[in-house]
This record gives C-alpha cells, sequence and structure tokens, in this order.
C-alpha cells in the first residue's frame, strides 16, 4: 500500500469529519439507558431466580433421569393379558414357571393359576394386596393385581433383590451394590445403606412393622443384618446367610444358609443371631414364611415344595404344577377377600 | 451473574462517588468521536446521530464493560459499527423490495457539485461495507490491523486486504480532487 495514498487518505477522512460539528444531548439518551439499566437489573435478577430453581428442582430430575425413574418420566404399563386372575381365597403359595409367568397354586390345591405373565415376583406385602414384581423388560414395580402395574425403576445388571414396605407406598432396592428406599409415584431417592468398599448388599426384606430392613452384607462371607431405619443404623445378625425372611410377628427370620454340597439349609433365627434349625432337607430355593407364623415352605431340589413347622417339629412335602425348578422366589400369600 | 453485577450497575447509573465518570459525563465525552465514526460509515447525519445514541445505550446495557471508561469508549466504537452493519442489512433488504416497486432508480451522479468532502463521503460510501468499515477503523481511528480483526470479526489477513483494496479504489475516486 503506497505511503502517500494512505495518508492523503486519511487526512482526507479527518477533513471530511473533524469538523463536523456534534453537540451531545445527553438528557434523552441517559433517560434511555437508565431505562435499559433497570430493565437489565430486572432480567439479570429473574434469570438468577430461574437458574437457582432450575438447577435446585431441575437437578434432582436430572439426576433421577439418569436413573430412570419411570414414575416420573411416563408411565410404563406392561403388556398384561386380561387372562390375569386374582389370588384365591385361601392361602396359596406364589412361585415361578419355567414359562416366565408368576403362577399360584393353593394350599388346599383347590385353586392354581396364573398371576401375571412375563414376570418375576420378588416379595409382597403382608396383606397380600400388593406383588413386588420385576417385569421381562426390566421395570421392578407394583402390580396390585388386574391391568395395572405401578413401576418404580428400571433394573439394570447390579440389581441384587428389592421388597416392598408393608404401606405399599415405599420399595427398598439392592443396586449398585448398596440399600436405596423408592418412594412409589416420586422421583428421587433416599441411600439407605451406602456403598462400602468390598461388600455388595442384596436380598433386602422389609419388616411387618415396616421398622427395619434385613439384608445381606456379601463380602468374604455372607452377613446377616438388620437396618433399624429409625436410627439408620445396620448390626449383624448372623453369619453365613444367602437370604432372609421376616416371620410375620417380626420376631424372628427365616433364613436360607449354604451347605457344602451346594444346597441350602433352613433355619429359624431371632434378631440376636439365636439360630433353631427347622429342617435337615436340603433346600434349592429361598424360604417363604407362612401368613399365620406357624410353617415355612421352600423349594426342594425336585421341584417339590416342602412345607415344614417353623419349630421344626413336623414337616411334609408338595408339588406344585409346573413349578420352575431352577427359581428360588417362593412367596406363602394370605387369603384374598375381594 | 450475582450480586455484585447488579451492585456495579448501580453504581454506574448514580454518577458515583469513586470518581467514575457518570453516564452523562461518558456519552459526552464518547458520543462526538463515536459520531464521527457512524458519519464516516453511514454518509448521513441523521442516521450517524440515531446510531450513536442507540449505540450508547446499548453499551451501557453492557454493563461489564462501563467499569472503565477508556474501555467504554472502545466498546462504543464496536457497537457503532455492528449497528452499523445492521443498517447496512435492512437498507439492502429495503433496497431490493424498493427495486420490486420502481421501475429505476435514480443515478447518484445526478446530485449537485463536486465537492471535496463530498468526494471523500460518497466515495468512502461506495465502497463495499466491510472495506468501508476497515477503511475507516484503519484511516480514521488508527486502529491497528489486529483490533480492527477483532471488532470485524475476522483474521488480520482479511483486514489487510480490505485494506488494500478500500484503498486502490479511494485513490481512482480522488485522482481528479486536488491535495488539500
Amino acid at each position: 500500500m503506497p505511503d502517500a495514498s494512505a495518508d492523503r487518505i486519511r487526512e482526507a477522512l479527518h477533513a471530511t469529519v473533524d469538523h463536523e460539528a456534534y453537540r451531545p444531548m445527553p438528557a434523552p439518551v441517559v433517560r434511555r439507558a437508565r431505562r435499559r439499566l433497570r430493565r437489565n437489573v430486572a432480567v439479570v435478577t429473574l434469570l438468577g431466580v430461574a437458574l437457582l430453581a432450575t438447577v435446585q428442582a431441575g437437578g434432582s430430575f436430572l439426576s433421577d433421569f439418569s436413573r430412570t425413574s419411570p414414575a416420573q418420566q411416563a408411565t410404563y404399563i406392561p403388556d398384561v393379558p386380561s387372562s390375569v386372575c386374582c389370588l384365591p381365597p385361601t392361602e396359596s403359595l406364589v412361585y415361578q414357571a419355567p414359562d416366565g409367568s408368576v403362577r399360584y397354586a393353593s394350599i388346599d390345591d383347590t385353586h392354581a393359576g396364573t398371576v401375571l405373565h412375563a414376570s418375576q415376583a420378588l416379595a409382597a406385602t403382608p396383606d397380600g394386596a400388593n406383588l413386588l414384581v420385576v417385569s421381562s423388560d426390566g421395570y421392578l414395580g407394583i402390580y396390585p393385581g388386574g391391568h395395572d402395574f405401578v413401576p418404580v425403576m428400571r433394573t439394570n445388571a447390579s440389581f441384587s433383590g428389592a421388597a416392598i414396605a408393608p404401606d405399599a407406598r415405599h420399595v427398598v432396592i439392592a443396586t449398585d451394590g448398596q440399600l436405596v428406599e423408592r418412594t412409589v409415584g416420586r422421583a428421587g431417592r433416599r441411600i439407605l445403606v451406602p456403598v462400602m468398599a468390598g461388600p455388595t448388599l442384596r436380598n433386602p426384606a422389609w419388616s411387618p412393622d415396616g421398622d427395619a430392613i434385613a439384608y445381606i452384607r456379601a463380602a468374604a462371607g455372607n452377613d446377616l443384618m438388620v437396618l433399624d431405619l429409625a436410627t439408620g443404623r445396620s448390626r449383624v445378625v448372623l453369619p453365613d446367610v444367602v437370604y432372609a425372611a421376616w416371620s410375620p410377628d417380626g420376631s424372628r427370620l427365616v433364613v436360607a444358609r449354604p451347605t457344602s454340597d451346594l444346597a441350602l439349609e433352613i433355619d429359624v433365627t431371632d434378631l440376636h443371631g439365636n439360630l433353631t434349625t427347622v429342617s435337615t432337607t436340603p433346600a434349592f430355593g429361598y424360604p417363604a414364611w407362612s401368613p399365620g407364623g406357624r410353617q415355612i415352605a421352600f423349594v426342594l431340589p425336585d421341584g417339590g415344595v416342602a412345607i415344614v413347622a417353623s419349630d421344626g417339629s413336623e414337616g411334609t412335602t408338595r408339588a406344585l404344577p409346573a413349578i420352575d425348578r431352577h427359581s428360588t422366589t417362593l412367596l406363602w400369600m394370605p387369603g384374598q377377600h375381594p | 451473574m450475582g450480586r455484585a453485577t447488579t451492585a456495579s450497575m448501580m453504581d454506574i447509573d448514580a454518577a458515583d462517588a469513586t470518581g467514575r465518570p457518570s453516564l452523562e459525563e461518558l456519552y459526552v465525552q464518547h458520543a462526538p468521536a463515536a459520531f464521527r465514526l457512524a458519519l464516516l460509515l453511514t454518509g448521513d447525519r441523521p442516521q450517524a446521530e440515531d446510531l450513536v445514541q442507540d449505540a450508547f445505550v446499548r453499551a451501557v446495557g453492557r454493563l461489564g464493560h462501563v467499569r472503565n471508561a477508556d474501555a467504554f469508549g472502545a466498546y462504543l466504537r464496536r457497537t457503532v459499527v455492528n449497528l452499523t452493519k445492521n443498517t447496512w442489512r435492512r437498507r439492502a433488504l429495503e433496497r431490493r423490495h424498493a427495486a420490486t416497486l420502481e421501475p429505476e432508480a435514480t443515478s447518484p451522479d445526478d446530485d449537485g457539485p463536486v465537492l471535496e468532502r463530498i468526494v471523500i463521503l460518497r466515495g468512502l460510501a461506495s465502497l463495499p461495507e466491510r472495506q468501508r468499515v476497515a477503511m475507516a477503523l484503519r484511516y480514521y481511528e488508527d486502529l491497528p490491523v489486529d483490533e480492527i480483526a477483532s471488532i470485524m470479526q475476522c483474521p488480520s489477513g482479511t483486514v489487510r486486504s480490505l485494506l488494500s483494496r478500500g484503498v486502490a479504489a479511494m485513490r481512482t475516486l480522488m485522482e481528479g480532487v486536488p491535495d488539500a
């Protein structure tokens, strides 16, 4: 660029414009500027408040979104066929069939049928009105009968059992190595027992009074723990336990303990770890307590079901139609009176 | 954005006792220079006055730049350039719309006597918009190329190219005008 031209342009521009008089009249402009300032203050304040509200409200929503709470995001209703029937008026055993359905058979052998298709029953409320189930596509939810399904969360590979509170409004889930509680129909979760270095937690069982949760702390051994929900403290009740179910009065627990031949031994313990053997018959599945508390049932290696007195005094066996011999879950439901 | 920003907004608005200029003082101090730049860019006095006022209001709204009176001048200049470009865009749309309504536009060569300042202003106005901005910022505001590039949001090489072409075009236009 030739300097002479540039200098001439520079001089020309200044000569052209510099003499242009301009008398600033600040009053109207400053009034506009002040209005804009005030508007900006209001906008900034509003944005700040909105941001705070979003962080507080949306944060939990987003974190919960990542944890998949179908109850909040969208109601998931599994395809439940209309052939689902209600449980009979007499006590019944609920178990898993090889076709993936949940079946029932009344204790008095008068009724049998399907409770729910394509699901797995995990637990029930003491009154038998609600089943906690996992659908075939992995949704944990509450099934109160008919075509209803109340989704709680989607399970993942770390899911290790769940239990339902007696009021059917809370569910405790063993997942990601810890125990978490979810309130039905609400977002968010409460960690009851956090992840600890080493052990993972599994197979929770909610006490009939709703005040405690039994669970298994699995590490080098398997300890039966009881969590006091009032204090948030857990204590060891018994070592070498893989599963526990509360007695109806909440004073004892029936436990499944591994034996050297890969079977299970069924015992009863009080809350201080005082053990009573109720059956010397090797068990394959987990035990269930009768609603009256006098008997205990468990699945045998041949697919039959043993029913023994809770004090170990007597026992019988019986067959169940279409039972999945590899399923461990067994529930003893009270009679239903619609 | 928090309380501190809000407080600084209020401080500026209130023409504080800490020695910082009030809005009135800022306007009186920076508006004339901004007006002359706007006049160079638009070639139209009423429009330049409007632009300066709009730019001032807008610049004051961005309060982070108002804390320092020196920085305010640079920010006001940048705002003038941006608003001018917006005006050009709007005008281009209007012209396109008008062209569909009017059969023929009048030629600018039909305007009255050719004076030096008119030649300069019209010469600058005849440049493409980006050349005009680069020329005004370089040869009137005396800004370095890098700062012009920052204002125009383009590489420095692009600014040099714009300036080179602008000088060539202006030189041609000024050939018939005697040296000042």
